[in-house]
């Protein structure tokens, strides 16, 4: 009797342990089992975040690199100054000079006013960047960081790039100091042309680089300056372009 | 006897229930582990493409990055440039595959690329893509598709 009734205990027992694991079966049918995906969170961190916000960089750095190969003929151009030469400008040539003072470049400075300008123009993005050069390259710290969104992340960045442009905004210095000394040994000179053809530096022509020719007006007279470092850009055309700087230097003492 | 029979039964019955569960269990986790290991092999892969785009070539003396050899290959339709650096790179670094650039407009209506050049026979599929901005013609851009 008491054999009989263990087993019908024993009996249920089997019973319940049975529906207890096909109950437990069902209910998680469609749930995770113990085992998970090693890395899922990180790897989708990597590929939809990481990859992503490397591959914008590449693009900043692509436009920082078109934006800066512009500004190096925009500068050179208007002999190294942005916006007006403080020396004054006329016919289009920004002069180094004024009786008594010498307007010195803030190298860095141009360069950053040059980059936000051109790239704003090219891009109309409301990025700002602190630009400078570091030897041949220019080197942008992003004001803001940006940001990519994901259901259950964001990632933010710094934008910052650092572009080689294969040229060096220092010739800016030596082209300066050169005119600085042939300012100082001509100005006092009646025969004017006479002392800058004896001074001047064998890479600066007078008005054209390509079509030398001396003009003065009131002892203000126009330089184009080959590049001292033979510093050529390459073009997106395929060209290559030689960087040639203008500018004015006024020989007047009073 | 009724006994013994009972404990037999529920013995087998443990035994296979466990038996099923560590099978599922251990499929399951063998699955998952491939995932892993697939995504992580498209990770490296996507790593490969920056590398390649990032990499330090000479092109008559000057070191330019290995994306601005191909903008410059697009913009003055220069192929034979474009396949001797894939090349350079491909051998250098081992790599095996198949890259193509597209104009961006002619990849999303899957047309032709402009350039392509492969060291393999077959490639088992894209890898990575990554638009590069022109300088020709401002906002225009090119896609670089690489496949292994």
């Amino acid at each position: 009797m008491k054999s009989k009734k263990g087993a019908v205990i024993l009996h249920w027992a089997v019973f319940g342990l049975l529906a207890a694991i096909g109950l437990f079966a069902w209910l998680t049918y469609d749930a995770e089992l113990g085992v998970k995906v090693k890395g899922e969170w990180q790897l989708d961190y990597l590929r939809n975040f990481y990859i992503e916000g490397q591959e914008e960089l590449m693009q900043t750095e692509q436009q920082a690199l078109l934006v800066g190969n512009k500004i190096i003929f925009s500068l050179a151009d208007n002999g190294g100054f942005t916006e007006s030469s403080p020396c004054g400008v006329e016919e289009g040539v920004h002069y180094w000079n004024k009786v008594g003072s010498f307007c010195f470049l803030e190298v860095d400075e141009e360069i950053d006013q040059a980059f936000d300008k051109a790239y704003q123009e090219k891009y109309n993005s409301d990025r700002r960047f602190a630009v400078s050069h570091q030897g041949k390259e220019l080197v942008g710290e992003a004001a803001e960081t940006e940001m990519i969104s994901g259901p259950k992340m964001t990632y933010n960045y710094f934008p910052h790039f650092r572009a080689n442009i294969g040229y060096n905004f220092d010739e800016y210095f030596q082209i300066q100091n050169d005119a600085k000394s042939v300012l100082d040994l001509c100005k006092w000179k009646p025969d004017l042309r006479e002392c800058l053809e004896d001074t001047k530096p064998e890479y600066w022509k007078f008005t054209d680089c390509d079509a030398e020719m001396y003009r003065e007006n009131e002892r203000k007279v126009v330089f184009c300056s080959e590049s001292p470092g033979r510093y050529t850009i390459l073009q997106p055309d395929g060209s290559v372009v030689p960087v040639r700087y203008t500018f004015g230097l006024d020989f007047t003492t009073s | 006897m009724d006994d013994f029979f009972d404990l037999l039964f529920t013995s087998l019955a443990l035994f296979f229930i466990i038996f099923f569960v560590q099978v599922i269990l251990d499929t399951d986790a063998e699955t998952k582990t491939d995932v892993t290991l697939s995504e992580l092999h498209n990770f490296e892969n996507e790593v490969q493409l920056l590398h390649l785009l990032d990499y330090p070539i000479s092109v008559d003396g000057k070191t330019q990055k290995m994306k601005n050899i191909i903008l410059l290959s697009v913009d003055v339709h220069n192929e034979a440039l474009f396949k001797e650096k894939m090349r350079d790179y491909f051998e250098k670094n081992q790599v095996e595959g198949r890259i193509a650039v597209y104009k961006t407009k002619d990849y999303l209506t899957n047309k032709e690329p402009l350039f392509s050049f492969s060291n393999v026979v077959f490639s088992a599929g894209k890898v990575g893509e990554v638009e590069l901005l022109t300088g020709n013609t401002g906002q225009d851009s090119i896609t670089v598709v690489l496949t292994q």
